[in-house]
Order: C-alpha cells, then sequence, then structure tokens
C-alpha cells in the first residue's frame, strides 16, 4: 500500500478534481480584474465629465459616452464575476451569499464587494431617470458611486490578498486605482484652492 | 501702419509648432520619468528569490498532508456519520487542489518533494482503518486530523510571515486559508477534544509594521512613491490641458469655470 501512495494521490486528484472549477474560477477572476480596471476609470471620466477638465481633448459628448460605456462593463462584469462562484461544483456559493450582503457567515470584504456593487447598479439604474426626478436628488444618488467605488476597491485589494495574486495584482491595481484617487481629490477641493493650482478659471465676472 | 515684424515685436505672433508641442513633450518626458522610476520598483516588488530550506519544508509538509488527509477524506466518506463524510469529502478536495499546487510550485522552484506520508501519518492512518465505523471513526478523525491542521496551520503562518519569496508567500496565503478551513470544518463536527491538541507557544513581542502583509519599509516606500508619481504625473497633464484652454481663450472674457455641478 505504501508504495502506492503517489498514485493513490494522483488518482485521487484527477478522479474527484472538479473539471469545470478552475474554469468557473478563472473567468471570476478575469470579470473581477476587467471591472476592477471599468470601476477605476468609470469614476476618473466621471469626474473628468463633471469638471470639464480635458474637454478640450476630448470634447464633453465623447467623455459622457466613454463615461458611461465603462459604467456598463463596470456592472457586467461585476455580475460576472460575482455569478462565476455560484457556478463552482465544490463550496459554491449561493446566489442568497452573492447578493444579500450582511448575512451570517459572510467576510467582511464580501459584504464590501455586494454593497459596492449594488450602489453601482441603483446608480447604473436611475442613471436615464433624471427627468423622472428632481436633480438634486438624483446627484444625490449619483454621488454615492464615490463610496461605492472605495468599497469595491477594499474587496478587491483584500481578494487579491486572500487569494495570494497580490505579487501578479499590485502594479496594474494601483496604477488603476491612482487616477481614480487623484481626480476624486481634486474633485472635492475647495474652488479656491482649485484656481490657486491652475485648475480652475479666474472668476471675473 | 506698423509691418509685420513690429507686430511681432508687440507679441502678436502665432506660437511655433516648437511652442505648441512643449506642453506634449513636457507630458511625455512625466511620464518616461514614472515608467523609468516603476522599473526598478516592480523588480524590488515582485522579485522571486531562491528558495530557502524553509520554503523547501513548507511544501513537505504541505504535500504530505495531502498525502495521509485525502485517503482519510476518502475513509470518512465510507465509515463516517453524515456530518463526517461532507467535512472528509471537502477536505479531500481541498487537498487535491492544494496538492496540485504543490506538485507545480516544486517543479517550479526545482525542490523535490516525498511521494509518502510520514512514519507519523501512516500510524494515524492505520489508527482511522481499525476504528469501526460510526462515532470511533468519526472521533478518531475529527481529532487526528485537527491536530495535524493545528500543526501544520503554525508551519504556515511562520512561512507566510517570513518568507522571501513571492511564489512561496502566495502559496502559504491560498494553504494557510485551506487549512483554516478545515480546522473550522473539523470543529463543525462537535467532536474535537482542545484538552488534547498541545498549549500554543506565542510570543510576547509585538509584531512589526507591516509584517502582516509581508510588506517591508522598502516596499511600501515604493508603493508611496508610485502614489505621488503617477497622482503627480496625472495633475501636471490636466494642469498643460487646462493651461493650453485658458491660452487659446486668452482673448475671449474669462468666466467662472468651477466644472459641472453633477457627478
Amino acid at each position: 500500500m505504501v508504495e502506492t501512495w503517489h498514485d493513490a494521490t494522483i488518482f485521487l486528484t484527477q478522479q474527484f478534481q472538479p473539471k469545470t472549477d478552475p474554469a468557473a474560477r478563472g473567468l471570476a477572476a478575469f470579470a473581477a480584474r476587467t471591472s476592477y480596471g471599468a470601476t477605476m476609470l468609470t469614476l476618473t471620466w466621471g469626474v473628468l465629465t463633471a469638471t470639464g477638465w480635458i474637454r478640450s481633448v476630448t470634447g464633453r459628448k465623447g467623455l459622457r459616452s466613454t463615461h458611461m460605456v465603462l459604467a456598463t462593463a463596470t456592472i457586467i462584469f461585476g455580475a460576472v464575476h460575482a455569478l462565476g462562484f455560484t457556478y463552482l461544483t465544490v463550496q459554491p456559493y449561493s446566489f442568497g451569499y452573492m447578493f444579500i450582503p450582511f448575512g451570517s457567515g459572510q467576510e467582511g470584504r464580501h459584504i464590501a464587494g455586494i454593497v459596492g456593487f449594488e450602489v453601482m447598479f441603483a446608480i447604473f439604474l436611475t442613471a436615464g431617470l433624471q427627468r423622472f426626478t428632481s436633480y438634486r436628488r438624483w446627484l444625490w444618488l449619483h454621488r454615492c458611486a464615490y463610496p461605492a467605488v472605495a468599497l469595491i476597491a477594499i474587496h478587491s485589494w483584500f481578494g487579491a490578498i486572500a487569494n495570494g495574486h497580490l505579487s501578479v495584482t499590485w502594479l496594474g491595481g494601483i496604477t488603476l486605482l491612482v487616477p481614480a484617487v487623484t481626480v476624486s481629490m481634486l474633485r472635492f477641493m475647495p474652488a479656491r484652492t482649485l484656481e490657486r493650482i491652475g485648475l480652475v478659471e479666474e472668476q471675473v465676472a | 501702419m506698423r509691418s509685420a515684424s513690429e507686430l511681432a515685436g508687440f507679441g502678436f505672433e502665432p506660437p511655433s509648432v516648437l511652442e505648441r508641442t512643449r506642453p506634449l513633450v513636457r507630458i511625455l518626458f512625466v511620464v518616461a520619468l514614472v515608467l523609468a522610476l516603476l522599473a526598478p520598483g516592480s523588480a524590488s516588488l515582485a522579485q522571486t528569490t531562491a528558495i530557502s530550506d524553509t520554503d523547501a519544508i513548507l511544501l513537505t509538509k504541505v504535500r504530505q498532508a495531502g498525502l495521509w488527509e485525502m485517503p482519510s477524506g476518502m475513509m470518512a466518506m465510507e465509515k463516517g456519520s453524515p456530518i463526517v463524510q461532507k467535512v472528509g469529502f471537502a477536505i479531500m478536495m481541498d487537498h487535491g487542489r492544494l496538492d496540485v499546487a504543490t506538485r507545480a510550485l516544486s517543479q517550479k522552484l526545482n525542490s523535490p518533494v516525498p511521494d509518502q506520508p510520514s512514519d507519523e501519518q501512516r500510524g494515524w492512518l492505520a489508527e482511522e482503518m481499525a476504528a469501526s465505523p460510526g462515532p470511533e471513526f468519526d472521533r478518531v478523525f475529527a481529532n487526528r486530523l485537527r491536530a495535524a491542521h493545528g500543526a501544520v496551520f503554525n508551519v504556515l503562518a511562520q512561512l507566510r510571515a517570513g518568507t522571501r519569496s513571492d511564489d512561496v508567500r502566495a502559496f502559504a496565503t491560498v494553504g494557510n486559508q485551506a487549512v483554516m478551513r478545515h480546522m473550522t470544518m473539523l470543529e463543525s463536527t462537535g467532536m474535537v477534544d482542545y484538552t488534547a491538541l498541545p498549549a500554543p507557544a506565542v510570543s510576547t513581542t509585538s509584531a512589526p509594521v507591516g509584517e502582516p502583509l509581508g510588506l517591508d519599509t522598502s516596499q511600501i516606500a515604493v508603493v508611496g512613491a508610485l502614489f505621488l508619481l503617477l497622482g503627480g504625473g496625472l495633475f501636471y497633464a490636466l494642469r498643460q490641458i487646462k493651461s493650453n484652454r485658458g491660452r487659446a481663450r486668452a482673448s475671449r472674457p474669462a468666466t467662472a469655470r468651477t466644472g459641472g455641478s453633477h457627478g
């Protein structure tokens, strides 16, 4: 029996290893990374659309269209990422776990991702409903994207750490995170400070 | 009437090609600088050193854990109560995945791993084989596996905290989570005798900053520098674009441009 340990291990590994799980996990990881990138770029483009800082390069229409395309990609790839885990054959996550936050046994990083995704989804659904509600109410909801993106970033970074992928993804992750953080910080700076640093033109009349 | 040369003297001359492309050249220079500074940082963060003796021990421990726990899980599916069957199956599957990762890493790092469990582990397997199906097997299974997982958990935690190899660090992270999951599942059977487990030995000295992520000070500095360079580069680019537009509008009266009111 002792001589066959190695063969037995190989046999067990090959026989009982679900063939579809690596594919589902790989797809979920790919969707997660794509969604993370789209999320950061959506926020960056959103701020640039709102402020008009690069309007002279692209035009407002181009900025707005790109913002919407990126937001759509964020939602689609985010949903694919979540749904991928329901297709696992070993220890799959249920729909309830995936989409209802603060359930029993949920990890903190998962709760952050679920809440972030659902807030983004609410913004996505209401993006075209501006004319049916007051502008201030619509704007209030749209600005919830800032904390939602922060939650998604927390979910992504802790996910990469937990899965041991940080050494692979850190450079791309930071490269995409920094523009979003930078423009968000600039967005919330007082107008006088922005004027002083040359991002806002002087008010004359 | 003034000549063209006189008008040029008053600053009405259109900007030359060189002047118009200057902002672009500056932006490209900043981008090139960022990339140049990133290269060594990337190397220092993502470097993979040769496998050390302690890293080799980790691969050996995880491999041998799989070599006896997979057959244990198989036995649990045949001899255990329903809950133990479920736990045994999950442990077997997890170790199957972990074993694939272990062999792949051992091949990559050229560090051979054993093909057989240790004598002690074979003894535990014999004990499980001798136990009669039902509560006796459940008790042996839960306690033997829980004690073994506790020992591997210690090794994984130490290696995860201190290894110099990126590959081993990633592997230890995955292994650590798997072992933690298994201990929780084994404890959920309600058959673990905690008094029989070895007493914990904990250092009373505080851990240095950054250790939980396996990052040292220089790596944190690289990440900080990256933030400054990328953020600064973006800010510089935005200012250049804005100032270009400002120059283009210089002839028109300025109005309040605090940006749009939404988003």
